[in-house]
């Protein structure tokens, strides 16, 4: 058993990271023997080169972009989950608001970028906002799914019970939504760093946007790489932190039929 | 304790109305266990939502140890079975069966529950596997724990609709065994929906044939057997003649 498991890690680790070796050479290798101008693709040494000069400052916008998403994806799914439950418990405010939260998921809300500027200026509350906006809606509708669909023998079981809506609610629908939020939770990730770069380059002072629009200004590709790499890093450690949460909390709830 | 006096039943959609049961009268003591069995769609599970409070008859009176039915159900007087063992995934067996201690319904209850779910999950042979999540374990397994379940808030009426009629026969003949051997510690007043006549004619004190709609009694019969209930009790001479008339009477019926 614990020797398929090693196995296992190693092919799921392992080989992935191999792969990134050899691209990284071939990628380097590629830029010596083909004359690439720097400004266009920079080779990997120029990149690391790059990042070890500017080494503070962009771990500094690393951590600012990264509270921005997290602050902004705690905040989403707080009140998506509120929204989720008035939704479950009062089937009138679903009625009511339930098509405009689906047409509002369908709306670039990138758009809104701009006005969040405009209201709430260059500092990090309106980054969070907007990567609060974006990072929304993939729970309220997961969730709203997830809450409503109970299998009918377990909410008899329930009401021959004598169990009121709140311990339905708690003892039934939560965990059996649990599936339906951890995948959303996991998509909301992507969306909230997203958000939070998305703003950043719409008007900013710090952060990996204003870093990489700047760069992009000055023609500084080899700086531009350096933050697109950072802020894939905040996306890729964001998402592997919720899916190890799904592992550990969520497992149980996996369905297992 | 069950007393029901002419329950009436019915179910209006529109303008068209369709009565589900007629004037039946039930009653059943402490301990006893009754089956009740009938053609497909004759009402019975709507019966058992009416001793469960669930349901409000149309006519009628229906009283639980003195209590009327939903007050019954929520002090906890009254406990229902499914078809289905109907466990929760993310739970282990024995939170399965703890889940009616968790409800508000129980607060009041002085009971050691845990201790109360080891000795239910221990009479049922289960205790070693009380740990074990629903999906590690076999459906027979889970519909004891279901059955544990039941006991647990030491309900006096435990209302079953169809309880194992998912699993396989050998099964099956455990559960009617487990079911028999449980009752005769907790005492409590059975009612028991079946489909099949033999497991009605061997784990009850009285069956109750229902008509098709409007459904009534069409017979009542007692079953006494001299002898205790062991599974070669099916083959002896009285239990075939239990069967047989039970058998004779549904099929007049065009029993499917």
């Amino acid at each position: 058993m614990t020797n398929k498991t090693s196995k296992f890690s190693i092919s799921f680790y392992v080989l992935p990271l191999i792969a990134l070796i050899i691209f990284v050479l071939a990628w380097e290798f590629l830029c010596i023997t083909i004359p690439v101008k720097e400004y266009i693709v920079p080779a990997p040494s120029v990149v690391a080169k790059t990042f070890a000069l500017h080494n503070q400052s962009l771990w500094t916008d690393f951590y600012i972009t990264a509270i921005e998403a997290v602050l902004g994806f705690l905040l989403a799914n707080l009140l998506s989950l509120i929204t989720a439950v008035c939704f479950t418990v009062s089937p009138l405010t679903r009625r009511i608001f339930y098509p405009y939260t689906v047409a509002l998921k369908s709306i670039p809300l990138i758009a809104l970028a701009p006005l969040l500027v405009l209201w709430f200026g260059y500092g990090i509350v309106g980054k969070v906002f907007m990567s609060a906006i974006i990072a929304y809606f993939p729970l309220v509708v997961n969730a709203t799914t997830g809450l409503n669909e109970i299998d009918r023998e377990r909410l008899a079981l329930m009401e021959s019970l004598s169990a009121g809506k709140m311990e339905i609610l708690m003892k039934l629908r939560f965990p059996s939504a649990m599936p339906h939020i951890f995948a959303a939770l996991k998509i909301s990730t992507s969306l909230a760093v997203v958000g939070a770069i998305v703003a950043e380059l719409t008007g900013a002072t710090r952060g990996l946007g204003f870093t990489i629009l700047m760069a992009s200004y000055n023609i500084d590709t080899p700086l531009l790489f350096c933050a697109i790499i950072l802020a894939a890093l905040i996306g890729i450690t964001f998402f592997g932190a919720m899916c190890l949460l799904e592992s550990t909390i969520g497992k149980k709830y996996k369905r297992s039929i | 304790m069950i007393d029901a006096n002419n329950l009436t039943l019915t179910f209006s959609q529109g303008k068209s109305e369709l009565k589900v049961l007629s004037e039946l009268s039930f009653h059943a003591a402490i301990g006893e266990i009754v089956s009740v069995i009938g053609p497909s769609g004759c009402g019975k599970t709507s019966l058992l939502n009416i001793f469960a409070g669930l349901l409000t008859p149309s006519c009628g009176t229906v009283k639980i140890n003195g209590s009327f039915a939903a007050k019954a159900r929520k002090e906890q007087l009254s406990s229902y079975v499914f078809q289905k063992p109907v466990m929760f995934e993310w739970r282990t067996l024995l939170k399965n069966v703890l889940l009616p201690s968790e409800l508000k319904s129980s607060y009041l209850r002085d009971i050691s529950w845990e201790s109360r779910a080891d000795e239910l999950l221990n009479l049922m042979g289960m205790s070693e596997f009380k740990h074990y999540y629903p999906h590690q374990v076999s459906g027979g397994m889970q519909a004891r724990a279901s059955l544990a379940r039941a006991y647990l808030t030491d309900p006096k009426v435990l209302l079953m609709d169809e309880p194992f009629a998912s699993l396989d026969q050998i099964t099956r003949d455990k559960m009617s065994l487990a079911l028999l051997d449980m009752n005769k510690r907790n005492q409590a007043t059975v009612v028991f929906v079946t489909h099949s006549i033999e497991e009605a004619v061997f784990i009850s004190d009285r069956v109750y044939l229902m008509s098709p709609l409007p459904s009534t009694f069409e017979l009542i019969l007692e079953i006494n057997f001299q002898k205790e209930r062991k599974l070669e009790l099916r083959d002896t001479s009285e239990f075939i003649e239990y069967t047989r008339i039970l058998r004779k009477k549904l099929e007049g019926n065009g029993y499917d």
